[in-house]
């Protein structure tokens, strides 16, 4: 699933989610689907720091 | 004894008389003058009564007959003549024979009669009459009096039948110059016995009208015919008139006392109307030429005006270009000496310009060169060094995020062993309402319990 979300709202988002997680105000329903949206902010941010280590290696290597 | 007197019958002393009488006058004739006092026609012969008088008193009179024979032949002679002479009243000379008859007594026959000799009476009396109208005041009284210009409102004197009297209103009525009149018409006869009083009545009348003046008209005639109009009752009432007169008797060679006394006098009706109407177009051409007269000294004057201006008008426009050419050729000037001084000044400003541009392209060379060498390099250096620690940190976030995900995970505890309760769908915890006869929810790995709470032990 491809997100689009900036680095901050992705991250804020993933912060509120362990802060409901601590506060257990998670619903018993939501429990599931809430750790696999976590798990997938995760992912995605990881990816986001990994692209951007990058692109600023590629900018300082042409200079 | 006494001797017997000598008596004569009547016959014989009136026959003596007739043989006197017939051998001293006989059958000559002579020019007799008297006034005629009275006429009576009898089968066409004239019998008249002639008398001379000397202050009011008569000291002659006579009967005399013209024959019928006689009166045609003067008819003839005289016309119409004839019967205005042959009014009582006038004095008249005859040519007479005396007849004496034995029973009538003495009388005159008439044979001829010389108007020349009462038209000489008539202009004796006519000058009487001016004489006595002077004496009394009454002569120039009407020339006194001030016709207006125009006359509009008429008193008309005359007599209706006549053409005179038609002429006049005609005239009056269809001229080309001016129909407006208002006529007030008094009729009267202009001759016979009657005529003196009703003129005289008419005149009173018209007298009392409201109107700018009195016509008396009365269409031509013979001497004797007009011999009215020298009456010295009508003159003297004309002369004592409040509105002037004017007199349109008909005649072409001797005026009447009327004429004479009247404010004006016309030759006939028609004149009249003719001087009434003139006057009015007189009075409007006068005043229609002071108009142009006025009109043309105003175009005049305007015309001058005009010339004056515009003369005035071609000084002031050369003036003012000759002063417009100087005031712009020193402003030329002046523009000259500011784009002078100007372009001085902009050439200083540029040339110090060239100068702090040349100084500051070096400037800017170093400093860039600097930039380029040192200063960039670095910047660049620490913002790599910046951006790695970021990313590291930010790195070292997830991963704790992350961990914290992996313990709170509660499904991770479920697989251990571990149980989740709740009422409501609210975490037991959590839970603030009343516990007893509530359903409790109990989650494990494997199921889920429901169960119904019976007792809570703190």
């Amino acid at each position: 699933m491809e997100l689009q979300l900036t680095y901050e709202e992705a991250l804020s988002e993933l912060q509120g989610i362990v802060k409901k997680l601590e506060n257990k105000e998670v619903k018993i329903d939501e429990l599931a689907s809430t750790v696999a949206r976590a798990n997938q902010l995760v992912e995605y941010c990881q990816s986001k720091l990994q692209q951007t280590e990058a692109e600023i290696q590629k900018i300082v290597k042409k200079g | 004894m006494q001797l017997p007197k000598k008596t004569y019958t009547l016959s014989q002393l009136v026959d003596s008389v007739k043989k006197v009488l017939t051998r001293t006058y006989g059958e000559q004739s002579y020019w007799v003058s008297g006034e005629l006092v009275k006429l009576n026609i009898k089968g066409g012969h004239y019998y008249l009564e002639l008398a001379d008088a000397e202050n009011g008193i008569n000291t002659a009179q006579m009967k005399a007959v013209i024959w019928r024979t006689q009166v045609l032949a003067l008819q003839t002679n005289l016309g119409e003549e004839f019967k205005l002479l042959m009014q009582p009243g006038n004095r008249l000379l005859f040519k007479v024979s005396l007849t004496f008859h034995e029973i009538y007594g003495l009388s005159l026959t008439i044979h001829d009669l010389d108007p020349a000799f009462t038209y000489g009476e008539i202009e004796l009396k006519k000058k009487q009459t001016i004489e006595r109208l002077k004496q009394e005041g009454l002569y120039d009284l009407q020339k006194g009096l001030r016709l207006p210009m125009i006359v509009k409102r008429v008193v008309l004197i005359g007599s209706p039948d006549t053409s005179g009297y038609r002429d006049f209103l005609t005239e009056m009525r269809q001229n080309n110059i001016y129909r407006n009149f208002i006529i007030q018409e008094i009729a009267t006869t202009v001759q016979g016995d009657k005529a003196v009083a009703e003129i005289c009545a008419a005149l009173k009348e018209a007298d009392a009208f409201d109107a700018d003046a009195i016509v008396l008209i009365r269409g031509g005639g013979s001497k004797m015919d007009l011999n009215v109009f020298n009456d010295y009752q009508i003159c003297s009432v004309i002369a004592q008139l409040r509105l002037p007169l004017i007199t349109g008797i008909g005649h072409e060679t001797d005026e009447v006392v009327a004429d004479l006394v009247a404010h004006s006098r016309q030759i006939t009706p028609t004149a009249v109307a003719k001087f009434l109407y003139i006057r009015v177009g007189t009075f409007r051409s006068e005043i229609q030429q002071l108009l142009d007269k006025s009109l043309q000294l105003g175009l005049t004057q305007l015309s001058q005006a005009n010339e004056l201006f515009s003369s005035t008008n071609k000084f002031l426009t050369h003036y003012f270009q000759n002063i417009i050419t100087d005031y712009r050729s020193d402003l030329q000037a002046k523009l000259h000496r500011i784009e002078v001084g100007t372009n001085e000044i902009l050439a200083e400003q540029r040339a110090l310009l060239d100068l702090s541009l040349e100084k500051s392209v070096v400037a800017a060379g170093h400093w860039l060169h600097i930039v380029q060498t040192i200063e960039l390099p670095a910047i660049l250096e620490k913002m790599v060094l910046r951006s790695t620690n970021l990313i590291e940190i930010q790195r070292l976030e997830l991963l704790n995020l992350q961990e914290k995900v992996a313990v709170l995970n509660p499904l991770k505890l479920l697989k251990v062993g571990y149980t989740i309760s709740s009422i409501a769908n609210t975490d037991l915890s959590q839970y603030k309402g009343n516990f007893i006869g509530q359903e409790l929810q109990t989650l494990t790995d494997q199921f889920t319990v429901y169960s119904t709470i019976t007792k809570i032990q703190k």
